[in-house]
């Protein structure tokens, strides 16, 4: 039988409308059919008390929960809204403002008040934080707007993260320019020592700095292909992100399980830009990439860093540089005085011919001792063309004089040649003390280290730690000094 | 004939030893008995006056500078070394008893001092003329 189903269509409606039967009919008609849905009142009066209770209990529901219970977003949004003035609509879902927003509002307050931040997924359900934009519509204009106050939004499909302005700022003031100080320090000192050549330094740190500020370009075309063509400039480099992360996270613990959870999955940590990178490493490394590479440029605070250090190095280095030059000076001036005093002083054997024996030791020890003062003049001078601390190894007794120079360089006295006692030792800074012959040897390059020992042990044991020696019957040895092999050292035994 | 240059090794301190020849050595004995000199006409204190005096006289009559406490400060040193011909007795009996009375911490009186300045300025320790007190 063929039935017209206008006509029946009719009649449903019929029946609807005269409250025959309770429930509404919907049609739309296609070009040969009829479509025709028919839900009764207790069917949608039951899907909206579901859908009520579900926004009763959450505070929110989400177009796609809805979905689930056969519920359009046309219908839902009229349902709660009917029955809720403090629903707020949005993209994806529907929340109480009371219930999802305020509390959140008074969690980001907190946040803002010490600093911190706020782990969106302790305050918020899953099913919410999935609609990630309308997240970010609830943080931006109901709250950040609200509190007028901005922050740092980082949201993934795992994490939801809010970093309040206050913590960023307290980043920037109080983490990053320490860690920026100290990159700086460290970089410098690596381009110095990669770049022994302390005025090619000077002019590589002017040449970056013109090509930083486009001065050389402004000189005229030529210097523009030049400076783009030659490699001749520094390359500061950039702090290494990972450790900017670890300093937050050491001053933020709470982040520490946050961004444990991405330790397997990271990317390229190394780099800044949050463009180059496609991997998302977690909410810290997003922070530093988003806000603090935006704000600060990060990469133009590390390179005046090095800069500033690099000029210190050189501006300290030129003046080390002319303190030593004006030291060799006086060593200079004064050596060929101390060989000639050296000498007179050796004359006094004469005097030998007139002395017991007791009194020609008294008289061999006056002349060692001068022959002593003027071994230290040569050894302290070979430790300060030394780089490092050598000089700082060995004691010569009065190792300064009365006006604070070191005595290498002082000038002689010819009245009196110095009547202080000269006595070579190593410094007891280290645990086991050094033979200061051995340390000599070993500290002083090439054979400048085995002559100048050498010119030590000529002089005798009396003037060098370990000179004397102890024997088994308690009885001691002391090596004589040997004024003419000494002398003879002196004159021909470094060439 | 002997190279009176020694040049010691570069990588040591890059400067010649210099070997004293007879004119420097006559310039710097000069230069320190001048020295010397200026210092012991402004000294007033013994103890200087006594130091000075003695490497003066020493360095006039043996010809070479005496270097070291030990030498001057030493008694029985300083009495063998003034036992020169050069020296005239009472130079030595006054030498003497100064530096025993130094030695032992005795007061020295302003005429030795006076005597000992005296002696220590003098070129020629020879013609000085025994002084009269």
């Amino acid at each position: 039988m063929d039935w017209d189903q206008r006509l029946i269509l009719d009649h449903i409606r019929y029946l609807c409308e005269s409250n025959q039967i309770q429930g509404t009919l919907h049609t739309e008609s296609a070009s040969q059919s009829i479509g025709a849905l028919y839900i009764p009142f207790v069917y949608e009066q039951n899907q909206k008390e579901t859908i009520s209770r579900i926004f009763n209990t959450d505070g929110y529901i989400t177009f796609e929960q809805a979905k689930h219970h056969g519920v359009s977003t046309k219908r839902v949004k009229e349902c709660i809204l009917d029955a809720h003035d403090k629903a707020v609509v949005f993209h994806e879902c529907i929340v109480h403002n009371d219930v999802i927003i305020e509390p959140l509002k008074e969690v980001v307050g907190n946040s803002i008040q010490t600093k911190s931040f706020v782990d969106l997924s302790v305050h918020l359900p899953n099913d919410l934080l999935r609609c990630s934009d309308d997240i970010r519509s609830i943080m931006n204009e109901h709250i950040m707007n609200k509190l007028n106050k901005a922050g740092c939004l980082i949201i993934d499909k795992n994490e939801s993260i809010y970093f309040s302005q206050t913590m960023i700022n307290n980043i920037m003031e109080s983490i990053i320019p320490p860690l920026v100080e100290r990159f700086g320090r460290e970089r410098a000192k690596a381009l110095v020592d990669e770049n022994n050549k302390i005025i090619e330094i000077s002019q590589m740190v002017k040449h970056t700095k013109e090509k930083a500020t486009g001065r050389s370009k402004r000189r005229g075309r030529k210097n523009i292909k030049e400076s783009e063509d030659d490699d001749d400039t520094i390359k500061p480099g950039i702090i290494p992100l990972e450790t900017v992360v670890d300093s937050i996270i050491n001053e933020y613990s709470d982040l520490v399980e946050v961004q444990d959870s991405y330790k397997n999955l990271k990317g390229d940590v190394s780099c800044w830009s949050s463009d180059e990178s496609t991997d998302y490493d977690g909410p810290v490394f997003e922070l530093c990439r988003i806000e603090i590479n935006k704000n600060s440029r990060i990469d133009q605070l590390c390179s005046d860093a090095v800069h500033a250090e690099l000029e210190s190095i050189i501006a300290s280095k030129k003046g080390s540089t002319l303190r030593d030059a004006k030291i060799e000076a006086k060593f200079e001036e004064n050596f060929p005085l101390a060989c000639y005093h050296l000498q007179l002083a050796i004359k006094m054997t004469i005097f030998d011919q007139y002395l017991n024996e007791k009194q020609r030791d008294v008289l061999s020890n006056v002349i060692l001792q001068q022959c002593a003062s003027f071994a230290r003049r040569i050894t302290e001078y070979c430790l300060f063309k030394q780089d490092g601390d050598a000089e700082e190894v060995f004691s010569f007794s009065n190792r300064h004089n009365s006006w604070g120079e070191k005595y290498f360089y002082s000038q002689i006295d010819s009245t009196q040649h110095n009547s202080m006692s000269t006595f070579l030792s190593c410094t007891d800074s280290s645990a086991k003390k050094l033979d200061p012959l051995q340390a000599l040897r070993n500290l002083l390059p090439g054979n400048i280290g085995v002559a100048i020992a050498r010119m030590w042990v000529l002089l005798g044991g009396n003037f060098y730690d370990g000179g004397i020696k102890i024997n088994y019957d308690n009885s001691s040895f002391v090596r004589p000094g040997d004024l003419t092999a000494f002398l003879s050292h002196c004159e021909e035994s470094c060439l | 004939m002997r190279v009176i240059t020694f040049v010691m090794s570069r990588s040591m301190v890059s400067y010649p030893f210099k070997i004293l020849d007879k004119k420097v050595e006559k310039k710097l004995m000069f230069s320190r008995r001048k020295e010397m000199t200026e210092n012991l006409e402004q000294a007033t204190e013994i103890d200087k006056i006594f130091e000075l005096s003695v490497l003066l006289l020493l360095q006039q009559v043996y010809g070479i500078a005496v270097y070291g406490r030990d030498i001057y400060e030493n008694h029985d040193i300083l009495i063998r070394l003034f036992q020169h011909k050069k020296i005239p007795s009472y130079v030595l009996s006054l030498f003497e008893s100064v530096s025993s009375a130094l030695k032992n911490g005795d007061t020295v009186s302003l005429e030795q001092i006076k005597l000992i300045k005296q002696f220590g300025l003098s070129k020629d320790i020879r013609s000085h003329q025994i002084p009269t007190l």
